[in-house]
């Protein structure tokens, strides 16, 4: 009885232990640490007081109770079972806690990829917005009037700037595709109907081109018009962009470039044909001098050798004429090498103006004429007080030249006459010298100024050709010209001005 | 041989008297004395041409015509010009009398076909040497 009593309370004290340590093992699965401690310790305290129970029975200080201990063994046991039955519950709990966790987790990285990708987003819409500003205002605020096109004319997009280039609003351009043409000048309509074809037909033949447009305001303002074909993202064209540029400033500009470039290149050819009219001249002026200079020293030498002759076949009549002829020559080339020095002598003179009355200078001349041929008698009338501003001495020589002209041309007439006077011309004053002898026929007049040319023959009336063209100078030097009217045998009269 | 000479007509343009006398002078050395004088240019084509206008014609045919550059009115070259542009003086002998060395004026009486040009005033040896009249060889 006791055996058995010993070894119910043997195996009730394990299964305490068992339960005891059943218990802590549930630490791990439910993790109520102190819970479990507790429960623990109560199993095993209750263990170490039935040891006690069972080393004082051993003792036979106490009897037991078999009873008491069977319903013990049965608590333990019922005790152990249910810590033992704990395991599966608490491990699944801890298991659906596990995948309670694991799908918290999974709905964590869920949320934080969502919040992430709305960040992302978010930052998207920040760069798209930023960079649809960027371009706005690379499109707006554009210098230039841009635009998008499409084939069929009409505007995809049109800057604000092209008010201030046409004078019209963008949106006017989107409601009428055909303004642009209207406002286009109609002499540059087909250069851009030209461009515009090619473009869409070619797009990489075209070139750049300019165009004339005429503003609201009725202004005519030039374009430079340069575009580029666009392509969507799947490179399928879409339309031309295009940049219009108010080139104004830069046509005018070039226009007069090319303005002061002819103007330069026309000043150019007129003075190198100037220059080469004024070279020619000058070579046949210098031919012209050697000729009236050797032509009286030819006859000087050829009439001493026709002296000789005469001597030899003694003709005293042509001894006489050759030496008379000698004399005339002599004087002659006198009179050529001093009418050339006077001519280079005003050409090098610089005007020395002041008042002259050209009346009083006239009849001083006339009448030392009139004393000097001696036997003439002319009949002379001058407008008085003809003061002028000029140069004393070389108006002297002109008035000495043309009085003395009129002098020697009236010399057959039976009544000479000479007359100075003035008379007006579109409010210049022009001064004149009129005779009524010999004249000359107006066809030969351009003739008259040139050097060493003369109207009339040497054995008619005198002369050594450069009296006139010496006046001519004179008169050039003072910013005057001179031009004469005549008819042959009607008298010739001479008109001067002095660029007063 | 000077009769012979006589009638070969000579039309002398010179405006100068001198030239004119020496001219005249050593035709006449050479026996040609059938010498008329126009003193300008217009007044030589007058007698060469005529003037259609005045309808006067001065009947000049010469055979040689000796012509100076440097004429009033009308100058040498012209006059020369003129002459070989008439029908009726397209072939006559032309002498140019001149002092100028102008080689544009050589130039020209050359392309318009003078037989010579000779230095002014006329002389003698450089007339004989040309030798226009063949026929008359001597006449000096």
């Amino acid at each position: 009885m006791k055996n058995t009593l010993l070894l119910i309370m043997t195996v009730s004290i394990a299964f305490q232990f068992l339960a005891a340590f059943m218990a802590v093992r549930l630490i791990s699965l439910s993790g109520a640490f102190v819970a479990w401690i507790l429960l623990a310790c109560g199993f095993i305290i209750q263990a170490i007081r039935r040891i006690f129970s069972l080393i004082l029975l051993l003792g036979g200080e106490l009897d037991g109770d078999i009873e008491l201990e069977i319903m013990g063994l049965l608590i333990s046991i019922f005790m152990f079972i249910g810590i033992w039955k704990f395991g599966p519950l608490f491990s699944k709990i801890k298991q659906s806690q596990l995948a309670m966790h694991q799908k918290q987790d999974e709905l964590l990285e869920i949320n934080r990829k969502l919040e992430d990708e709305a960040a992302e987003r978010r930052k998207a819409e920040e760069t798209l917005k930023e960079s649809e500003e960027r371009y706005r205002a690379v499109a707006e605020y554009s210098y230039d009037w841009e635009h998008w096109i499409d084939a069929d004319g009409s505007f995809r997009y049109i800057s604000p700037f092209c008010k201030d280039v046409t004078g019209y609003d963008r949106e006017e351009f989107y409601r009428d595709p055909q303004l642009l043409q209207k406002i286009i000048h109609p002499d540059d309509l087909e250069i851009y109907h030209g461009h515009f074809e090619q473009a869409f037909s070619c797009s990489d033949c075209v070139k750049p081109i300019d165009f004339r447009i005429i503003t609201r305001d009725g202004q005519e303002r030039w374009i430079g018009h340069v575009c580029r074909p666009v392509f969507d993202s799947h490179g399928n064209p879409n339309g031309r962009r295009s940049s219009n540029r108010d080139i104004t400033d830069r046509k005018l500009m070039e226009q007069q470039l090319h303005a002061l470039n002819s103007e330069l290149e026309a000043r150019v050819t007129l003075r190198t044909t100037e220059l080469a009219r004024l070279n020619k001249e000058l070579e046949s002026f210098c031919y012209s001098i050697s000729h009236e200079l050797r032509a009286p020293i030819a006859r000087l030498e050829a009439f001493s050798n026709a002296l000789k002759e005469c001597v030899d076949d003694a003709h005293p009549d042509e001894l006489l004429h050759i030496a008379e002829r000698i004399g005339v020559s002599s004087k002659h080339l006198r009179s050529v090498i001093d009418a050339l020095l006077l001519m280079n002598r005003i050409t090098r003179t610089s005007l020395d103006k002041r008042a002259v009355d050209l009346s009083e200078i006239s009849r001083q001349i006339l009448n030392e004429l009139l004393e000097a041929s001696g036997n003439r008698t002319i009949s002379f009338s001058a407008t008085p007080g003809l003061v002028v501003q000029g140069d004393c001495s070389l108006l002297g020589i002109c008035l000495q030249n043309l009085l003395g002209n009129a002098f020697k041309y009236t010399a057959k007439v039976p009544a000479a006459s000479i007359e100075v006077g003035q008379t007006r011309q579109a409010g210049t004053a022009v001064y004149f010298i009129r005779d009524n002898g010999a004249g000359f026929d107006m066809a030969f007049a351009d003739k008259l100024f040139e050097p060493f040319c003369r109207l009339h023959n040497e054995s008619e009336f005198e002369g050594n050709g450069i009296g006139l063209a010496t006046v001519q100078r004179i008169i050039e030097q003072h910013g005057g010209r001179i031009w004469a009217e005549s008819a042959p045998d009607k008298g010739a009269t001479f008109y001067f001005t002095l660029g007063e | 041989m000077k009769d012979a000479m006589r009638d070969i007509s000579v039309l002398l343009i010179e405006d100068n008297c001198d030239d004119e006398w020496f001219a005249k002078w050593t035709l006449k050395k050479i026996g040609l004395a059938n010498v008329t004088t126009a003193r300008d240019g217009y007044e030589a084509l007058l007698m060469l041409h005529g003037d259609d206008l005045r309808s006067i014609r001065k009947s000049c045919s010469p055979a040689i015509i000796l012509l100076d550059l440097r004429l009033p009115k009308i100058d040498g070259l012209e006059v020369l010009r003129r002459i070989r542009d008439d029908e009726r003086t397209k072939t006559v002998t032309v002498l140019i009398l001149t002092s100028s060395e102008d080689p544009h004026d050589k130039e020209v009486c050359k392309k318009l076909g003078v037989t010579a040009i000779l230095p002014k005033p006329l002389a003698e040896e450089v007339l004989v040497k040309l030798n226009l009249f063949p026929g008359h060889q001597g006449v000096s």
